[in-house]
């Protein structure tokens, strides 16, 4: 069963990880090895796939693992509406030297505010 | 899927996107498909390693969409353990569309070679036409009703077989060519003229 991806947005309704990957000028290589992480989510879920996620690294928060020229670590979490068939990316980061440029933190708290606010999220780009 | 296979088809026209894809399903494919074979042969990690004649964390470590270092030999190693084949092939990027739309459980289990479909013994197709024309006749014979002409099973229609259509025999003078005389059809024939 496919599972829905959606992406947290800023107030204006934009998508943090579209923002993120335009901002960091992601090449299209890195992209291609992206998208095919986050298709392989939406065909066969988190549980198939091994290790295709990492975590929780902090509370509901997983990265995404996507070894490309740079290492992307989009974070994400499940649900966090309906937990069995969806996902929300809530945050883009990079790792260099072991060391992540954004603090999950921040994602938990993107995710906290979208349970409190259900419309801060869309449909990833991909798949609309 | 529709929609992923759409925006692929479109995307993978650019070579440096459809290469990091393609690399990065690769080795998300055999990841997977090692977990899924290893689980239905119901091994263990530590089983598999022992087979294979390296260690759990090997295993661990291969079964892992992001591990890119596995090479042909340890892969040989993993196909004589599950006992089926290994196949290395170059495809084109229009095939890997669909490999992604059906990229399930069931779509990367394969059977070992001891209950491989393709393996089992079947009846030559001469062999079997004689069996199938033995069972119609007993089945006759003990007052079946006449063979339709579609076989009970399949609705598949049933042509007349070789033995069916056999060519009737020429006539020779009324005469039986199955209870010839000693010395066959010219003594026969002798015998008619004197």
């Amino acid at each position: 069963m496919p599972w829905d991806l959606f992406d947290f947005t800023n107030e204006r309704g934009d998508s943090l990880i579209q923002e993120w990957i335009e901002r960091e000028k992601l090449s299209r290589r890195d992209l291609g090895q992206l998208d095919q992480k986050l298709d392989m989510l939406v065909v066969a879920g988190p549980s198939l796939p091994p290790k295709l996620l990492a975590g929780p690294i902090y509370k509901h928060v997983y990265k995404l693992i996507v070894h490309g020229e740079r290492m992307l670590r989009p974070f994400l979490c499940k649900g966090p509406f309906n937990m069995d068939t969806e996902y929300t990316l809530l945050l883009g980061a990079i790792e260099a030297n072991g060391k992540l440029d954004h603090d999950p933190r921040e994602a938990e708290s993107n995710r906290i505010v979208l349970l409190g606010h259900p419309a801060r999220r869309r449909n990833h780009e991909r798949y609309k | 899927m529709s929609a992923i296979s759409d925006v692929l088809r479109v995307e993978f026209r650019d070579p440096e996107y459809s290469e990091g894809y393609a690399e990065s399903f690769l080795n998300s494919y055999i990841a997977t498909q090692i977990k899924v074979i290893r689980e239905q042969r119901r091994m263990k990690q530590s089983d598999l390693a022992r087979e294979v004649g390296t260690t759990q964390t090997a295993i661990s470590r291969i079964e892992n969409v992001n591990y890119s270092s596995w090479n042909i030999k340890t892969l040989k190693k993993l196909a004589r353990a599950f006992r089926v084949r290994l196949m290395v092939s170059f495809e084109t990027y229009g095939t890997l569309v669909d490999e992604v739309g059906r990229f399930n459980r069931e779509s990367l289990q394969r059977t070992e070679r001891e209950k491989d479909p393709g393996l089992l013994e079947r009846k030559a197709p001469q062999r079997a036409a004689v069996d199938e024309g033995v069972e119609r006749a007993v089945a006759t014979a003990m007052g079946a009703p006449a063979a339709s002409p579609f076989s009970r099973d399949t609705n598949i229609a049933v042509m007349p077989r070789q033995e069916d259509q056999k060519p009737e025999l020429p006539l020779t003078g009324g005469l039986n060519p199955g209870v010839l005389p000693p010395g066959g059809l010219n003594a026969a024939q002798s015998g008619l003229n004197s």
